[in-house]
């Protein structure tokens, strides 16, 4: 009794399978503003060097880097309802990725912002520019791009994640995947065919940010 | 891309034939290893799961300790989650499934049944506050399944396709998503009440719909004439000698049920 | 059955940790052989090796660690080999650290000024000797902090083992918080026991990094 490959069967569900792609492209195109959103939050409240938000942000960024995204989400999904918050799968699964992609961004960001003299923010004070403007013009905007392929690499990252977002039921590609699975009970060739969606996924990712950061970092590097 | 990816699928598939034909599985082949491996659930209390000590335990478990004890060699358990069983014994990582698996026509195209060796009944359980009388009942609530279970075939093709059905990766996480509230109800078996009302004597859930009385074989791969003919035999022999009823009492404490002669569109036979 | 919280569920999560550190030591251990084969090959100047190397890291870097799990454990059965599961999600770790500790090492690698493999090519040291003393010694040196924080991710990643069944310290935690019900507490000490493996080892890739750029922050 040897094993017949039979692609047919999975290739014939491909307006799912697309369907798929797109609800995990939602997901990380959600939890991406999140994380960065986060990110310079956290990175703008470490400048002020105070003590307690900094123990309180390394903290965060500690935890959640310590420990797999997994048990997060089981966390968030099975673990919060009990102290009567009750998140809905996408829900959770976005909030999740978020977080979790944020722990990575603040390390990456907090990076490029250390990178920056001192004699830069101190010229900045020297012309008057309110310490906001400092932190926009003077830090945020050089330190994004000195650490934009880390931190794009990173977004990447998260969108791969997400798969593991399927065991709450969140309805992206893997599940999706999954469900085609437990039909046809062609558990190599669904999840071959998944993987190289996926890596579909991450090519044009990465493409779609190269073409992010020409349109919004165009202004000429220092020479 | 897509040539290259031809190509190794190609490459895969030729090895795959070359080597498996070399290693049909029969009774002597399991006698000679000295080792039959059986696939069993190590999440699905009292058929197959965890026990204190960390030992796989539970019906299914003492089913196949039988089965080792007849053939002379030693059983090598393998816990599974139910959404993988089947690719489990298809893909030859262990020789059999006592997995807790219901005999369904859909099913009996990939696997080979034995007859059947134990039986349940699926429901739908949920809160005793929640109205459902019928399957209609269900359809604007959210209801949680394990994936690829006999639950998750019965409730999907009776609600429409709108309906919210959640499929979780395991009993486990299913029952966790009711008890939870992160579903309204779940597609359930009766033994997940004795296990809920073990750890939760108090609570609020109760069946609500039976949707079918479901009978498990031993499975296997196709065409294992020999192997299945040895474990109908088998069956047939811990039915006589009161064996399976011993089982029976133990972990869900009533008799045998009548079991059928035959199920539709399930062969117990190799065709 | 199980219902409380005792010590001998307290054993069970140890056992469950025990698999967790054995599947992470023998992710790093095989990944870190099959690594050292792919930098060196990413960084041959064999143009056809270099490629296929570079497709290696891009497809692992590139998919989920869940789908080469899933893929990998279905597809040894496939060949019909018999596999444990345990050998099964091993080689899927051992692929997945090879691409990422490759990756991470062929950057060291060339890292190294090209100056030495010139001198070194002058005075007619050849490939292997060269490679054993003089760039890999140094390499490995500056690979350490990312090596360490790939180790962090590996043992994370074995988590995902649970998905496929595989009874380690997640799997444990779910099926622990099935009988007991107490789905917060079991899955705090869970992520605690991750965080006291993986927290020593993210600081310990920190402290080193610090002590090779002890210059860096002005």
């Amino acid at each position: 009794m040897g094993y017949t490959f039979d692609f047919g069967v999975v290739f014939a569900r491909w307006p799912e399978l697309l369907h798929g792609c797109l609800l995990t492209l939602q997901l990380s195109l959600l939890a991406i503003p999140i994380t960065l959103g986060i990110a310079i939050i956290c990175v703008f409240i470490l400048q002020l060097r105070e003590r307690i938000s900094t123990w309180l942000i390394e903290g965060f960024v500690e935890l959640v880097r310590n420990t797999p995204f997994l048990v997060q989400i089981f966390f968030l999904f099975f673990g919060l309802p009990s102290i009567g918050i009750r998140l809905e799968p996408n829900v959770a699964a976005v909030l999740a990725l978020g977080l979790n992609g944020a722990a990575y961004s603040i390390e990456i960001l907090r990076g490029g912002v250390d990178a920056i003299s001192r004699g830069q923010i101190e010229a900045g004070f020297a012309l008057g520019l309110h310490p906001a403007q400092i932190f926009r013009y003077i830090i945020l905007k050089p330190a994004l791009r000195a650490v934009y392929p880390a931190m794009t690499s990173q977004f990447i990252f998260l969108m791969l994640t997400s798969s593991i977002t399927s065991s709450i039921t969140a309805r992206e590609l893997t599940h999706v995947g999954a469900e085609i699975e437990g039909e046809t009970f062609r558990s190599f060739e669904v999840y071959f065919t998944v993987a190289a969606l996926y890596l579909a996924m991450s090519y044009g990712l990465s493409k779609l940010f190269a073409v992010i950061y020409r349109v919004s970092f165009a202004y000429p590097a220092a020479r | 891309m897509s040539k290259l990816l031809r190509r190794s699928v190609l490459t895969l598939a030729l090895l795959g034939l070359g080597v498996a034909a070399a290693s049909a599985q029969t009774v002597d082949e399991i006698k000679k290893r000295g080792v039959v491996r059986i696939g069993v659930l190590s999440e699905l209390p009292p058929w197959g799961f965890l026990d204190a000590s960390g030992n796989l335990a539970g019906y299914d478990v003492d089913v196949g300790k039988l089965i080792a004890e007849k053939l002379g060699v030693k059983p090598e358990f393998v816990g599974m989650t139910v959404a993988a069983r089947i690719a489990q014994v298809m893909t030859g990582k262990v020789d059999m499934l006592l997995a807790t698996m219901g005999m369904y026509p859909d099913r009996a195209k990939v696997v080979q049944f034995t007859e059947p060796y134990a039986g349940l009944k699926i429901i739908m359980l949920a809160k005793k506050s929640q109205k459902i009388e019928k399957l209609e009942d269900a359809a604007n609530l959210r209801i949680g399944v394990t994936r690829g279970s006999a639950q998750d075939t019965a409730i999907t093709a009776g609600l429409p396709k709108t309906a919210d059905i959640r499929r979780f990766d395991d009993d486990s996480a299913a029952i966790q998503g009711l008890i939870t509230g992160q579903v309204d109800a779940i597609g359930a078996n009766t033994t997940y009440m004795i296990n809920i009302n073990k750890v939760m004597p108090n609570n609020d859930f109760e069946p609500k719909l039976t949707f079918n009385e479901q009978w498990m074989g031993v499975a296997t791969k196709p065409g294992q004439k020999q192997l299945n003919e040895w474990l109908n035999g088998f069956i047939d022999e811990i039915k006589a000698n009161g064996q399976l009823e011993a089982i029976s009492q133990k972990w869900i404490g009533q008799p045998l049920p009548q079991f059928p002669a035959s199920v539709p569109g399930v062969p117990y036979t190799v065709q | 059955m199980i219902t409380t919280l005792g010590p001998a569920q307290f054993l069970l999560l140890a056992q469950g940790l025990a698999w967790t550190l054995a599947l992470s030591a023998i992710g790093f251990a095989l990944g870190g052989l099959g690594g050292l084969v792919i930098a060196l090959a990413r960084s041959s100047g064999l143009k056809w090796l270099e490629g296929l190397a570079a497709f290696f890291i891009e497809v692992f870097r590139g998919t989920p660690l869940l789908l080469q799990l899933f893929i990998v454990y279905y597809g040894v059965g496939l060949l019909d080999l018999s596999v444990s599961p345990w050998m099964a999600v091993s080689i899927a770790l051992m692929l997945h650290a090879s691409a990422f500790l490759g990756e991470i090492w062929r950057g060291s690698i060339e890292a190294i000024p090209a100056g030495q493999t010139e001198a070194a090519l002058a005075l007619g040291i050849h490939y292997a000797t060269r490679m054993r003393y003089i760039i890999l010694p140094q390499a490995l040196k500056i690979s350490v902090p990312a090596t360490i924080g790939f180790l962090v991710q590996l043992v994370k990643g074995t988590s995902l083992a649970a998905i496929i069944g595989f009874t380690e310290l997640s799997r444990t935690g779910t099926l622990l918080s099935n009988i007991t019900y107490r789905p917060l507490l079991i899955f705090g000490i869970v992520g605690l026991a991750y965080f006291a493996v993986c927290w020593p080892l993210s600081r310990l890739g920190r402290a080193m990094e610090r002590r090779l750029t002890p210059a860096a922050r002005t």
